[in-house]
């Protein structure tokens, strides 16, 4: 479980003209991608104030690791923009090559408690990028903004 | 990139010749400040990856506002021949046919200099804008499946602006092609709630007046003169058309490996426009277009609201709409190949039509000067109307730049403005702002984008367009 935490050490930005490209360290591939997620809803909200009171199951596929979190961070982003949530803890339940699960939690959007800072378009291929090397797993990601 | 692999072939116009991959040169549009620029970046390295796609005409092309995207780069501009080219999201953007309206105001400034913060703060009560934020227009999806299919046309059917609207617009406000059936629930679900809102980050209203004019006939066929108030509505698709895109991405890379089109960057997706999955992108796509044609349609009417509330009922509240270009589009146009006139797929991504004198598609008004382009710099400097040319027409598949361009990536220009009050640096150069955002400020301020002055002269200098005035802004407000 990663929850969401102002400047985590493991999170990078790669400096980018237009967008935005965050970088992620992790021991494992649930973490890695757990920490994506954090690094994603820390480009769009403040993390002050985001509790976690409600829970929601999501489930994406892929035909490779690199869509299938592609698809996570879209899926995220959706229902941020159209369900109008914020998300405080990330777990990853099930992850393989083509498939994950993934339980989140948060709350409603509520702008007297919640600040949002910016609207990521979309989770693009570009620059993407993820390794695995020597017990480390390594991910990088731009947003469209 | 290297330097050393452009050769310059005009006065502000360079090429990287076709070799490994490239089917075509790469061609960019620079001064000779701007061409280094573009070399710290990797737009022309994104330009040589499109000129490997097959059925490219010509060449790839780069406009002087180009900068590093994701597939094609900013400042895109491609065509490919119907038959054997390909349709690429990535040569379209995220956020398709995100543009630029300008409206002009019978009023002068003089006369309307105390009521310009009123004004802006008549069109942030009335205008939707910031993240996530819904539209003030009621729509369900039998509406928004119509509105799909008939774009500003809706909205004006709705009362929603006027039909004399339509003419001023790019493909009079509605591409013929879009197809409901092949639109996503999802992005259905996304587009129900935004019709008539600006979104976030770059997209703006501005108040601004003409502050000078380099050629005054043609201003006058564009209805514009010194002093004259204007208004202008940059904003796109909104959620639509993002997820528009992202649904098509998948499906593109599945039809790229099906019909072996070997592609150097994962966001340069395609098929051939004649295959199953190039007709479903370009209903879609072309859907999505409408959806923006609508989305900007809609705000010109709350601006119109707007004025009215301001400066009262009568000929002081109107607003005539100028023009409206799109800068993200692929579009099915006729050009010159080869001295043969030929329908070809023409992707423009952050690049705007600039059809020039004569040309059929320009308004009747305009067709003795070429079409007005619509150039709007960052918020703190200026912008320009230039008008398309016959050089245009015969180098870039009639199109020109889009904006001033980003030269800061946002978190150093966060970085800059840190400790800084930007709206009262603005204020204090005459310029009234209000945003939903603090972050949305910094990151927009002046410094962060490169001068469009240099841009429009880069223009120029290859002759792709011509300056005809230049708007100061008065009053800005961002999501």
């Amino acid at each position: 479980m990663t929850r969401l935490s102002e400047n985590p050490e493991w999170l990078g930005h790669v400096d980018h003209t237009a967008d935005e490209c965050i970088e992620v360290r992790a021991d494992s591939a649930e973490a890695l991608f757990e920490r994506l997620a954090v690094g994603y809803m820390l480009v769009v909200a403040d993390p002050n104030g985001i509790e976690s009171r409600q829970s929601w199951q999501v489930q994406v596929e892929a035909e490779d690791q690199e869509g299938l979190l592609v698809r996570w961070l879209s899926e995220l982003n959706f229902l941020h923009q159209c369900e109008h949530l914020v998300f405080s803890e990330f777990i990853v339940t099930a992850l393989s090559e083509t498939e994950l699960r993934a339980e989140v939690k948060g709350e409603p959007i509520d702008l007297d408690r919640h600040e949002i800072l910016a609207e990521v378009k979309a989770v693009t291929f570009h620059h993407l990028r993820l390794t695995h090397a020597a017990g480390e797993w390594r991910g990088r990601v731009l947003f469209d903004m | 990139m290297e330097r050393a692999l452009l050769q310059q072939i005009g006065e502000g116009v360079w090429e990287i010749p076709a070799h490994g991959a490239m089917r075509v040169p790469a061609r960019l549009y620079a001064t000779d400040e701007l061409i280094d620029k573009a070399c710290e970046d990797n737009a022309p390295e994104q330009a040589m990856n499109v000129a490997s796609l097959p059925g490219i005409i010509d060449a790839a092309l780069a406009m002087p506002d180009m900068h590093w995207g994701y597939g094609f780069p900013i400042g895109g501009v491609a065509a490919f021949d119907c038959d054997e080219g390909i349709v690429s999201p990535g040569g379209v953007g995220y956020d398709i046919n995100c543009g630029v309206r300008l409206m002009a105001s019978p009023l002068q400034l003089d006369d309307t200099a105390s009521h310009i913060r009123k004004l802006l703060n008549q069109l942030y009560d009335n205008v939707p804008s910031g993240v996530g934020v819904g539209g003030s227009i009621y729509t369900d999806e039998r509406e928004l499946t119509q509105l799909l299919l008939d774009g500003a046309r809706w909205a004006v059917r709705k009362g929603y602006g006027v039909k004399a609207d339509l003419e001023c617009i790019e493909e009079s406000g509605r591409l013929s092609g879009a197809n409901p059936d092949v639109v996503s629930a999802r992005a259905m679900k996304r587009g129900v709630g935004q019709i008539g809102t600006l979104g976030a980050g770059n997209h703006f209203l501005e108040v601004g007046c003409v502050d000078e004019v380099f050629d005054a006939e043609a201003a006058a066929a564009f209805g514009l003169a010194k002093g004259q108030l204007t208004v202008m509505i940059h904003c796109g698709s909104r959620g639509f058309g993002h997820q528009v895109c992202d649904d098509a991405l998948p499906l593109m890379g599945k039809a790229a490996s099906k019909y072996r089109i070997e592609l150097p960057d994962r966001q340069l997706a395609c098929a051939p426009i004649q295959s199953p999955e190039g007709q479903t992108y370009l209903g879609a796509m072309q859907a999505a277009v409408n959806y923006a044609f609508a989305n900007r349609q809609v705000i010109a009417h709350l601006m119109r609201k707007s004025f009215k509330k301001v400066f009262g009922g009568g000929r002081n509240s109107d607003l005539r709409t100028v023009y409206e270009v799109a800068h993200n589009i692929a579009k099915f146009e006729n050009h010159l190949v080869d001295g043969v006139e030929k329908r070809v797929c023409v992707h423009r991504k952050g690049a705007t039509r600039a059809f020039g004198p004569n040309h059929p598609d320009v308004p009747k008004a305009y067709r003795a000067v070429g079409q007005p382009v619509l150039v709007p710099g960052d918020m703190g400097t200026c912008s320009y109307v230039l008008a398309g040319t016959d050089e245009a027409m015969r180098q870039t598949f009639g199109s020109c730049c889009h904006g001033a361009g980003r030269a800061m990536s946002r978190h150093k220009a966060q970085r800059k403005a840190k400790g800084r009050d930007i709206a009262a640096e603005m204020a204090e150069d005459g310029i009234l702002l209000r945003a939903r955002s603090n972050r949305t400020i910094g990151e927009e301020m002046s410094e962060a984008y490169k001068d469009v002055s240099q841009v429009v002269d880069a223009c120029e200098l290859s002759g792709i367009a011509r300056k005809i005035v230049r708007l100061r802004p008065l009053a800005c407000m961002k999501g």
